[in-house]
Formats: structure tokens, sequence, C-alpha cells
């Protein structure tokens, strides 16, 4: 089976946005049988999208996101950009892990662990989040 | 569909069943309805997961705030009927040193 897939998605920074977008994703995944990645990928692209819609937006409904999801044989790929300033992702991801009783600062942990690669714009505007879909390339 | 939560109460104990997956989109009504059972005496709150798939980081931060706000009150929090994937989630925030967590049967 062609497990190759390229597609673009335009929304309104609005969570109702993340939640139909969410399950579209999910359709293409279950699409390629790759139901077994699903769960990893839901929290991935929930996070960055929620981020996004959230932090980058500030839930202007004006402000546009932008999502890319590239599904290769060996990969899948998801970019999430969005129109507002960015952030200073370099601090946060050189602190420590959040303290197990805060409520909040989960969002980049949940990248580093169900991403293999995670890559920033500058800015901090785009984020890339790689999962690789062969298990022997994950262990490696 | 109706996402609001099941929830069956007896003295200080509840249990909520929640109709859906806990997201950004969905933690501003759970947390108001956390919220006020705890105002109303709730000391012990169990948190059924069957239905519910997918946990973000909302949802992780609503549930610890619940432990917090129990823990102050001498209360806990429980989480049943978890899948593994769920599972393995809050393992990886260490919330299972926090509550009780089991598994879906």
């Amino acid at each position: 089976m062609d497990n190759s897939l390229q597609k673009t998605w335009m929304f309104r920074a609005d969570l109702g946005e993340v939640d139909r977008i969410s399950a579209e994703v999910s359709s293409c995944l279950q699409e390629l049988e790759l139901q077994k990645h699903n769960f990893a990928v839901q929290l991935l692209l929930r996070e960055a999208l929620n981020n996004a819609v959230l932090h980058g937006s500030a839930q202007d409904p004006a402000k546009q996101v932008r999502l890319d999801l590239h599904i290769s044989a060996d990969a899948l790929c998801l970019a999430v950009e969005d129109e507002g300033p960015g952030f200073d992702w370099r601090s946060i991801l050189a602190n420590p892990l959040a303290g197990q009783t805060q409520e909040c600062g989960r969002g980049l942990q949940i990248y580093r662990f169900y991403a293999d690669r995670v890559e920033f714009n500058s800015s901090g505007s785009r984020v890339v989040l790689t999962r690789l879909l062969n298990p022997l390339a994950r262990a490696a | 569909m109706d996402q609001n939560p099941k929830i069956t109460r007896s003295a200080e104990k509840a249990e909520m069943l929640l109709a859906g997956d806990i997201t950004a989109s969905t933690s501003t009504e759970l947390r108001a309805a956390l919220k006020n059972l705890v105002g109303d005496g709730v000391r012990e709150l169990v948190v059924d997961l069957s239905n519910v798939r997918v946990v973000d980081s909302s949802g992780i931060g609503l549930l610890v705030a619940a432990h917090n706000s129990l823990s102050r009150l001498g209360g806990q929090v429980s989480v049943i009927n978890a899948s593994n994937d769920l599972i393995e989630l809050f393992k990886a925030f260490r919330l299972d040193k926090h509550f009780s967590i089991a598994r879906k049967e």
C-alpha cells in the first residue's frame, strides 16, 4: 500500500477547528493503515495546534494557522505555523522538566516524548514535528 | 453527542464518567465541574476514562489541578479505565506517583 500523503489545512485560530482537524488527520491515518501511530500523532498535533491557537494567535479568529501534513513510507511530519510573534523556545527547551505537580508547561515534553525530531524556526512561530514510522528506526 | 460528564455522587465521593477526550477545547468546562464538586464537599474523586481516547497537556493539567485541590483538603483523586496509551502517557509525566491509575479491563 502506498503510504504517502501531502495535505495542507489553513484555518482560523479557534479550538473547535483543532478538534475538527484532529479528527480529519485521524481519518487519514486510518486510511493509510497507520492507526497504531494515532495516539502519538493526536497528542503531537493537538499540542502544536493548541499552542498556535492559544499562544501564537491568542485565539484571535482573524488570525490563520497553517498545518502541513506529510506522510512518507518512513516518517510522518507535522508542520504548524501561526501568525504570532513566536516564543523563546530555546530557553524553554533548555529548562528542566516541569515539576510533577505543576498544572501547565507540558506541551514541549509531549513533543519530546512522542516525536523523533522537533524543529522550530528562529522566532518559534513554526514547529516541525517528525515521527518515524518504522519501529526499528524509532528504537535506534 | 452530549459532552457533559455523568456524575454519580455519594457523600464525599463522586465518580465522574467523562463523555469524551480531555483537551484544550473541553478542559475549561470540566475544570468548572470539578471546582463545583470540590466546593460542594467532594473529597474523593474517581475519574472514569472509559470513553476517553486522548488527554492532551490541558487535560493532564486538569487532573493535576484536581489532585492538588483535593490533596490540600485531605482528599484524593483516582483514575479508572484508562487505556494502555493513556497509562503510558500518565507514567511519562509521573502522575502515577501522585494518584492511583487503573487500566481498562
